[in-house]
């Protein structure tokens, strides 16, 4: 068996790493970046590109570059956060066969699993050639906050990649991970803050004797630096009508252009007090070429998304109440992702926890390195940590009047197993409809559905008499069955819950061929 | 005596509470297992079910090797006798891990959480939390990752899920006082009711108490709080624990030790019962002893030395340690003219337990004569010269060796 390495599939920036003799190391790209953008495009000559080729070129073809593909994996077409990056994005996104998406890339549509795939067989083949043996297997890592479809999703990513996915863990868990490394010994409570590029994530972790145990973790799927970055574009196509009576917006050249300038300025920004955007000849009417020139200064970014920030601290004030803590009661504040960079980030989580955010692994690389050293820990006989997952959402079934009836609450340590008794609602109901949901929501339609089946042969009797015993079991693969049983008469019914990501089994395995044959391509 | 021998002195009955939708058997060990209520011998199954002997007994061996069944009443060692089983999957586990495994697994559903995590009802939250992080470090199915471990994964599964639930009981302060205040005065006032079982029913007739209602219980039981398990086996542990006081009383001394572990087996923590079995069980052991060495001496009267070797051997067995019973030995086989260095293994045996003896080291010193090691013989000579500096007969010896020399 090959190594096992893990990737931090990430919404804009991707990272893998792998534990070599005890200590984990990130792998560089064939390019020597220590991180590879999740940027898929082909070129007007038909060349496929991912990563740096295919970010840098994104300016002259941006309909055919596509990004925070992150966002759509597992998602349905009619979801709100579908219809958003409908509006955001500069590639076409149309509607799937699966009450899915197919992205437009080049006349040829795409399943953001197999836009995802693109990536992780860009991350395999950079592992391969650096660990100079074949690599099968990894561990990926996903938000928090993603349901079991878009979990799945992921999966199904890494199987068209050719890649075996034996486990997916949090991304903040896997930061945690990657920090308690060197301090075993010690029993702490962590906060893990981690604003990456599309999404916010805030996980309390409890670690103690190798063990982690994910004490409460939560977020927000759309919330990440991108949105600081539209932040900036927006005031920037603000400045230019006022001053040129042009708006930007309409112009997707110009967009990409502007989108490429307000990430570096908000870069530039961690370390300096000022900056000012340059794009010349970004546009042009009946007077000649435009400018946009506009000085841009920390205090400005601040005033701009300070209530994004705000938006989080108040998610990270929930969590803490969710699990009956106090920010005294955190040992360690840690920040991930890139956009924790930004000075306002750092202070206002250190404002919230009265204490300084630890700084010491790098950002963009801890959750890489964690993924790395949960999958070692599987493979390994005596490892010194184990994992202790949960279960990111809630999950339970449908009651009468359109309720939903969580039965194993979010944050559940797995493997668990949990029953409750449910009865009929009307008289003489002879069966039963179970439908599995995953959410918070209290109303059933607002979670995501992940299976129904039907227990026939109920005695006939009156409203609220039979005893419906109905049972979830969730194993340490994540595997969900759900069981269904007539106290009364032992009749019983179950499912294994398989989460769908949107493809058939066959479409899976069509995809994974053509995969093979386009690397075959890139290989050359 | 194989396995196979082994298994039907023995009780067998089935694991723990066995989720046996799990287990892919087939009819006739179904049927089987049917039939094993940890109170018929395996004998008696075999009479009364009607199968084909012979395979009966390879089916009740594949059980009791699957971990499906124990059986009660012999121990694991003649068991194994038949040779390694050919254990059918789990290959990735080790005999240890899986008797590990299946020990933890029995006991599941008839200890209280706080057994379970190997803690004291007084442990603070902190303890309770490291000792399910330990547990959970052997016994979180991620530990077994991609290893062959066949039927154990979900029993594994099942521990994990226990240990958890026990955990997240006992660690938040609410849910851990309902159960101090619900489940474990059941698990005590059961406990103590077979502790007790000499002042019997006229001791206390409060049934005002709302934990003994049945239908207070039924409920328990339904919801799977109190396990049903606990409180049928601590009656049988003090069934098994009357019978051994009237075995006491009609002086069945061996049947009441038997019968005192099995009161042991089926409810661990009872001290009482430990130290009833502890008493018999040496009662028992020195009886035996007395009575194998007496026959032992009969038989060397009338010069069988052969026969009163076995008894000594048999007695020895019973007590490995015993000094007299080593001495006894070195001396038939002196006597016998049997091989020296057998003999003095014995003495040297015999010394261990009583290194100041005199009479153990003459045997020994000439046990080394007989083979010739005459320096060996003077060490051990003078070694009773300085412990009794009078004895004549250790004086001659030395005389006699030195003219030898």
């Amino acid at each position: 068996m090959g190594k096992v390495i893990g990737i931090d599939l990430g919404t804009t920036y991707s990272c893998a790493a792998v534990v070599e003799d005890g200590r984990p190391i990130v792998i560089p790209n064939k390019g020597g970046y220590r991180t590879t953008p999740s940027v898929f495009a082909v070129t007007d000559e038909g060349r496929r590109l991912v990563g740096h080729l295919a970010k840098r070129q994104a300016i002259t073809n941006p309909q055919n570059t596509i990004y925070a593909i992150k966002r759509l994996i597992g998602r349905r077409h009619d979801s709100p956060e579908v219809k958003r990056a409908k509006e955001t994005c500069s590639y076409e996104i149309v509607n799937g066969p699966h009450d899915d998406v197919r992205i437009v890339c080049a006349g040829k549509q795409y399943s953001p699993q197999e836009l995802s795939a693109f990536v992780l067989m860009e991350m395999k083949r950079a592992a391969e050639e650096y660990l100079e043996e074949k690599v099968s297997e990894t561990v990926v890592t996903v938000p928090a906050y993603f349901n079991d479809n878009q979990r799945q999703a992921t999966k199904d990513a890494g199987k068209i990649a050719d890649l075996e996915v034996p486990r997916i863990i949090n991304e903040p868990t896997a930061s945690a991970l990657a920090y308690g490394l060197n301090r075993k010994k010690k029993d702490e409570k962590i906060a893990v803050y981690d604003l990456g590029g599309g999404t916010f994530d805030i996980s309390i972790l409890e670690l103690g004797a190798g063990v982690f145990e994910v004490l409460a973790t939560s977020g927000d799927t759309y919330l990440g630096g991108e949105d600081f970055d539209a932040r900036i574009i927006d005031y920037l196509v603000q400045e230019f009508y006022r001053e040129h009576r042009v708006d930007l917006k309409t112009d997707r050249l110009a967009l990409q252009r502007l989108k490429e300038a307000s990430e570096k300025a908000k870069c530039d920004l961690s370390s300096l007090k000022e900056t000012t955007i340059n794009l010349p000849f970004i546009s042009s009417d009946s007077h000649g070429p435009k400018h946009l020139i506009v000085p841009f200064a920390r205090k400005k970014l601040e005033m701009l998304t300070s209530d994004l920030v705000d938006r989080t601290i108040e998610v990270v004030k929930q969590t803490l109440e969710e699990c009956e803590l106090a920010t005294a009661d955190i040992d360690e504040v840690i920040l991930v992702g890139g956009q924790t960079r930004m000075p306002l980030v750092a202070e206002a989580v250190g404002n919230f926890f009265g204490k300084l955010p630890n700084k010491g692994i790098n950002p963009d690389e801890a959750v890489a390195i964690g993924a790395a050293i949960q999958a070692a820990s599987l493979f390994q006989d005596k490892a010194e940590m184990l994992l202790l997952d949960v279960t990111p959402l809630s999950l339970g079934i449908a009651t009468y009047g359109g309720y939903y009836t969580p039965i194993i609450e979010r944050n559940t340590t797995i493997p668990v197993r949990k029953s409750h008794i449910f009865t009929t609602a009307t008289d003489n109901q002879t069966a039963i409809k179970i439908r599995v949901l995953q959410g918070e929501n209290q109303k059933a339609e607002e979670n995501t559905l992940l299976g129904e089946f039907i227990l026939h042969g109920l005695r006939k009797a009156k409203a609220g008499v039979p005893e419906i015993e109905v049972s979830f079991d969730i194993n340490a693969d994540g595997i969900i069955s759900v069981s269904a049983k007539d106290l009364e008469t032992g009749k019983e019914q179950a499912i294994t819950v398989t989460a769908s990501s949107g493809l058939t089994e066959e479409e899976i395995r069509k995809m994974t061929e053509e995969a093979k044959i386009m690397e075959v391509v890139l290989k050359e | 005596m194989d396995g196979r021998e082994a298994i039907l002195k023995g009780k067998p009955r089935i694991l723990g509470t066995l989720q046996q939708a799990h287990l892919k058997l087939d009819p006739k060990e179904g049927f089987l297992l049917s039939r094993m209520d940890g109170r018929m011998s395996m004998e008696e199954i075999l009479t009364l079910s009607g199968m084909d002997r012979e395979e009966a007994l390879t089916i009740s061996m594949r059980l009791w090797e699957k971990g499906v069944i124990v059986i009660e009443g012999v121990d694991e060692e003649s068991l194994r006798k038949g040779g390694e089983a050919p254990d059918t999957g789990a290959k990735g586990l080790s005999r240890e891990e899986k008797q590990k495994i299946l020990a933890v697994y029995d006991k599941l559903e008839r200890v209280s959480y706080y057994e379970l995590l190997g803690v004291t009802p007084l442990a603070s939250r902190k303890e309770i939390r490291n000792a399910y992080f330990a547990l959970s470090r052997e016994f979180h199915p991620d530990r077994f990752f991609r290893r062959d471990i066949g039927d154990f994964r979900w029993r594994l599964d099942s521990i994990f899920k226990k240990l958890t639930l026990a955990y997240n009981v006992l660690s938040t302060s609410e849910s851990r006082e309902e159960y101090d205040q619900t489940v474990m005065p059941e698990i005590k006032a059961a406990q103590e009711r077979a502790a007790e079982p000499e002042q019997g029913k006229d001791e206390k007739p409060s049934d005002t108490d709302a934990g003994s209602s049945p239908v207070k219980e039924a409920a328990e039981v339904q919801k799977g709080r109190i396990p049903k398990e606990i409180l049928e086996r601590v009656e049988k542990a003090k069934q098994f624990f009357d019978r051994g006081i009237k075995d006491l009383f009609e002086k069945k001394y061996a049947s009441a030790s038997g019968n005192f572990r099995l009161a042991l087996t089926y409810d661990p923590y009872n001290e009482k019962y430990k130290k009833h079995y502890e008493e018999a069980h040496e009662f028992v052991v020195r009886n035996e002893m007395e009575r194998l060495l007496h026959l032992a001496e009969s038989a060397e009267n009338i010069l069988h030395y052969e026969e009163a070797k076995n008894f000594l051997a048999k007695a020895l067995e019973l007590s490995p340690d015993h000094g007299q019973a080593h001495h006894r030995m070195a001396r038939v086989i002196l006597t016998m003219g049997g091989d020296p260095r057998e003999a003095r293994e014995h003495a040297l045996k015999a010394l261990e337990a009583f290194p100041k003896d005199i009479e153990f080291r003459m045997t020994l010193a000439q046990v080394y004569k007989v083979a010739a090691l005459y320096k060996n013989a003077l060490r051990e000579y003078d070694m009773i010269l300085k412990i009794d500096p009078k004895n004549d007969e250790a004086k001659a010896q030395i005389k006699e060796i030195k003219a030898l020399l």
